[in-house]
């Protein structure tokens, strides 16, 4: 009788559960059940990839809307994807970089493959590259090198820190950066490498290859400490022991080390001279079923880049490049990578 | 995100039905619901090395009480000791079930190097890695601790020390002499077995970057390098003995503390900076018995932390790849790593003396300079190396280990003819020939084994028989006559257990070679029946007051007795003090079908 009585009340629940979200349903409420990197492409529905600096971004726009899936990858992965010869990403649209999207454009084209993004037609939020580094630490060499920089940093990667104004206890100068292969940080921080080598953004690939001073410099820089998956959480897991100084994009970096135990000044944001940053843009993947719901995504993509602590950008501020970013042109960043893979071979 | 969906909703409404009229689930035919411990559930079985048994323990109770659910099935997790290099030798072999337990979805030794260990093992053989990036679950560096008077002796804490201030301890003639301290005599170190422990295969890493002068990129020229072979040698030469466990180093300390004696046994030991922070709370082991009350050291542990860098136990939460891991348990396994990482969860790892993974969570108490250890120590991390390095360190290793000298001395008595049990038809000495002879191949060539067995003699009074089958030599040469003597062994009749051990013991000593690890394995299965009774109880204390008075002469020439018990009606807790006496540790066989692996856990002191 017991089990009777259960199974009337049980029905009669469903079959109201069924009603109501029927009503729910017609009167507009959400009804695709797209998990995240689910199939997707339905009309109004977005897929948007995402490169991994974006995350708390991402998710948070993922949780506004039902109608967005987000695929949050490392930007090396997306990049390997689109610039296959039988490339087809999941994606409709790519949150992501501004260089990245010429890199994959160059690479393409060297592979005489047909265009697949579109050209950003806007910068929607910057913010400063960086580098995270103990105070201690930051303090000595700024009294060494009069001002922290990253030729600072390369210059005396690996030497004792009793010589750099610091304690012999502290071992030698671990100075690290996100591998440019796999990571979107990482392929802007070998470009602001070279900036603060050469002082400005208009240095060629023939420079690189060419000024061996240069080649010896980013030697030092990625090979006597090798970098990690994750140099950043590395640095704030493993504190001193593990790397000195790490570059980082500045809004990505600060909400992390405000919740950390290195809230209160243990840990110091430094944005290096000359100046550069990584700008973001929302690009549509050419041909795919929802494309055009990236350019409606624009307002939500930015409004949540700035909550997540990405500075807003002047709407007259244009497409992105060199001249605002102060990084150097795409091809230059390729080439830095390719030598950065000679270096750590 | 989940999403909602009509279906889930009917599944919502489906299960409160159920809950409000007839109790908590689906009712069996017997009226009661149904398990929750597995049945229903997407079950994730741990591995984990033993240190965090309690810890994980408690978090997945707690976890279980957050009703997460993956695909709308709950999830019980279930962790289970097992020794890290236990486990990757297990992972290595394909998992054996009957033998190892529960095949893992998740595997989280104490360090990330076991990672690497295990693919390069499955790599040699033809298969894919089963392991990749384990996320950090709660941190403890590598410290070589040492008593705090002998740490200040050498300048500690205002001077940096490391391995090459060990390095030239244990090379030095004169010992403790050239620090102003006569009376402590050699230096000696504790350093478990790199192939088992993971505070050995940091410590082995460790020497072998500070013999290189680098942090980072060990390579295999490194280790042919003239200089790497002799800094190994020359640290290795200090070991007193190896083994499985930090924990005997601990335990025997603790003792030779209460006797007064801790600056005799062991000068220094490579160990977890956890276990320092446990020593001075009175609590060696880091596990409290029922009834047991903390007992703090009259000297306490320093922690110093190798100027030329150390390592860290990570505790990594490896999902295992494996074609016994569905996408369900895989999802579920996700969903409990997640959980462990919350600060609240993180800050239970502090109170079992671990650094959190989880860089939100401040470092604190106990990890304080009272108890021996620095919060702002290490300041250097060294790189694990790759797993063809790791492979060829171990491999090394094997050859560099300081070298033995061991007496194996087996019980023949009649009860060893005794059935095995366990519906195996062979008796205990026929599995414990077998795992003798498997033991054989732990040792090196050069290693000098001889064979004793003893019983007693029926037709002389039961007199007691021991009987050299095979003396000290080195085993190279001996090994097929060591086998053949140990094969053709029989069950004879009684267990003059404590002439054994006295006469064993004395023995060696005689013989005893500075150079080497001096010792006894003595398997037996019985308590001591040599025919006579009434002078059981003054013979076994004057064995231990002998063992002990000869052993507390640290000074001198130390001579460790290794028992096993073997089977239910060994006398374990006789056993138990010959080892305490002799600062060596007693091996617990009571189930006879485990004598395979416990050999090899006495080996592995060699």
């Amino acid at each position: 009788m017991k089990r009777l009585l259960a199974l009337v009340v049980a029905v009669a629940l469903v079959v109201g559960a069924v009603v109501l979200r029927s009503r729910l349903d017609s009167s507009g409420g959400s009804g695709a059940d797209v998990a995240a990197g689910g199939s997707g492409g339905a009309a109004g529905a977005l897929r948007l990839g995402c490169i991994e600096e974006l995350r708390a971004v991402c998710e948070a726009l993922d949780a506004a809307d039902d109608d967005l899936t987000v695929v949050i990858e490392p930007a090396g992965s997306t990049m390997r994807t689109l610039t296959a010869p039988d490339a087809s990403a999941p994606i409709d649209g790519w949150l992501t970089f501004a260089p990245l999207v010429g890199v994959v454009a160059i690479e393409r084209q060297q592979k005489l493959l047909d265009p697949i993004l579109g050209q950003p037609e806007a910068v929607l939020a910057r913010s400063p590259l960086g580098i995270s580094i103990w105070p201690e630490r930051a303090d000595a060499l700024t009294a060494t090198c009069g001002e922290l920089t990253w030729r600072c940093l390369g210059e005396r990667a690996g030497e004792r820190w009793s010589a750099l104004g610091g304690q012999e206890t502290w071992g030698t100068l671990r100075v690290t950066n996100p591998s440019p292969v796999d990571s979107g940080a990482g392929l802007l921080t070998v470009g602001h490498i070279g900036v603060s080598y050469f002082g400005g953004a208009s240095f060629s690939t023939n420079d690189i290859r060419g000024d061996a001073g240069f080649g010896a410099f980013f030697d030092r820089v990625e090979q006597l400490v090798p970098t990690t998956s994750s140099p950043f959480e590395d640095q704030l897991r493993f504190e001193r022991a593990k790397f000195d100084a790490v570059g980082v994009v500045t809004a990505q970096a600060e909400p992390v080390i405000a919740r950390s135990r290195y809230r209160d000044g243990g840990l110091r944001l430094v944005v290096p001279q000359p100046a550069a940053f990584a700008e973001v843009v929302l690009v549509p993947v050419l041909g795919a079923p929802g494309a055009a719901g990236a350019a409606r995504a624009r307002d939500d993509v930015v409004d949540a880049l700035v909550d997540a602590g990405w500075d807003a950008v002047d709407g007259a501020a244009g497409a992105p490049g060199p001249a605002s970013s102060g990084l150097p042109a795409d091809g230059v960043l390729i080439a830095l990578r390719t030598l950065f893979e000679e270096v750590i071979r | 995100m989940t999403k909602r969906s009509g279906v889930l909703a009917a599944f919502v409404a489906f299960a409160t039905a159920a809950a409000c009229v007839g109790g908590g689930g689906d009712e069996g035919a017997d009226g009661t619901i149904a398990s929750q411990t597995g049945g229903n559930c997407i079950v994730v079985d741990i591995a984990t090395s033993p240190e965090k048994i309690d810890l994980l323990t408690e978090l997945a109770r707690d976890f279980q009480g957050t009703g997460t659910e993956v695909n709308g099935s709950c999830i019980q997790v279930r962790p289970s000791r097992k020794s890290s290099g236990g486990a990757m030798a297990a992972l290595a072999k394909g998992w054996d079930e009957a033998v190892d337990g529960p095949r893992p979805v998740v595997w989280s030794p104490a360090s990330s190097a076991w990672g690497a260990v295990l693919n390069q093992r499955l790599e040699s053989q033809g298969k894919p890695a089963l392991v990749g990036e384990g996320e950090p679950f709660m941190l403890t560096p590598l410290v070589i601790a040492m008593p705090r008077p002998m740490a200040e002796a050498l300048g500690w804490p205002d001077k940096a020390l490391g391995w090459s201030d060990i390095l030239s301890l244990a090379s030095s003639n004169r010992g403790w002499a050239d620090f102003g301290h006569p009376e402590w005599g050699q230096f000696r170190l504790g350093k478990t077995n790199p192939n088992y422990s993971t505070s050995g295969l940091s410590a082995l890493i460790a020497q072998t970057y500070a013999s290189t002068g680098k942090t980072s990129g060990l390579s295999a020229e490194d280790l042919l390098r003239p200089e790497t072979e002799a800094y190994a040698r020359g640290v290795e030469s200090a070991v007193v003995h190896y083994g499985d466990t930090t924990l005997t180093f601990l335990n025997n300390w603790a003792r030779a503390d209460r006797r007064g004696t801790a600056l005799l046994y062991v000068s220094a030991a490579a160990v977890e900076e956890k276990s320092v922070i446990d020593y001075n709370a009175g609590n060696p082991d880091g596990v409290l018995d029922p009834g047991e009350q903390p007992q703090k050291p009259r000297v306490p542990l320093v922690a110093i932390y190798p100027k030329e860098g150390t390592l860290y136990s990570d505790n990594p939460f490896f999902v295992v790849d494996a074609d016994w891991v569905s996408e369900d348990e895989k999802a579920a396994a996700a969903a409990f790593s997640e959980f462990v990482q919350r600060p609240e969860n993180q800050e239970k790892v502090l109170r079992f003396g671990f650094r959190p993974g989880n860089p939100d969570v401040a470092i604190g108490a106990p990890i304080v300079a009272a108890n021996g250890v620095d919060p702002t120590q290490p300041q250097t991390l060294l790189d694990v190396p790759t797993p063809r390095i790791m492979d060829a360190l171990l491999t090394r290793w094997d050859l560099q280990r300081k070298e033995a000298r061991v007496l194996m001395v087996i019980d023949v008595s009649g009860s060893m003819g005794d059935a095995a049990g366990g519906g195996s038809r062979e008796t205990k000495l026929d599995l414990a020939k077998r795992a003798a002879i498997n033991a054989l191949d732990l040792f090196k060539d050069t290693d000098e084994v001889g064979l004793r067995v003893f019983t007693t003699d029926p037709n002389a009074g039961n007199t007691p028989v021991i009987r050299d089958l095979l003396p000290i030599e080195p085993i190279g040469p001996n090994k097929e006559r060591v086998r053949r003597e140990i094969d053709a062994l029989f069950p004879v009749a009684g267990t003059p257990l404590y002439d054994v051990a006295q006469q064993s013991f004395a023995d060696v000593l005689s013989g005893y070679r500075a150079d080497r690890i001096n010792a006894v394995v003595l398997l037996t299965d019985g308590r001591n029946d040599d025919g006579r009774r009434d002078d059981d109880e003054t013979q076994r204390t004057t064995l231990i007051t002998t063992l002990r008075q000869a052993t507390d002469g640290e000074t001198g020439r130390p001579v460790r007795v290794f028992p096993i018990a073997y089977g239910q009606e060994a006398d374990l807790d006789t056993l138990r003090q010959v080892a305490e006496a002799t600062n060596a540790a007693v091996y617990d066989a009571g189930n006879p079908a485990s004598i395979d692996a416990v050999f090899t856990s006495v080996i592995s002191n060699f």
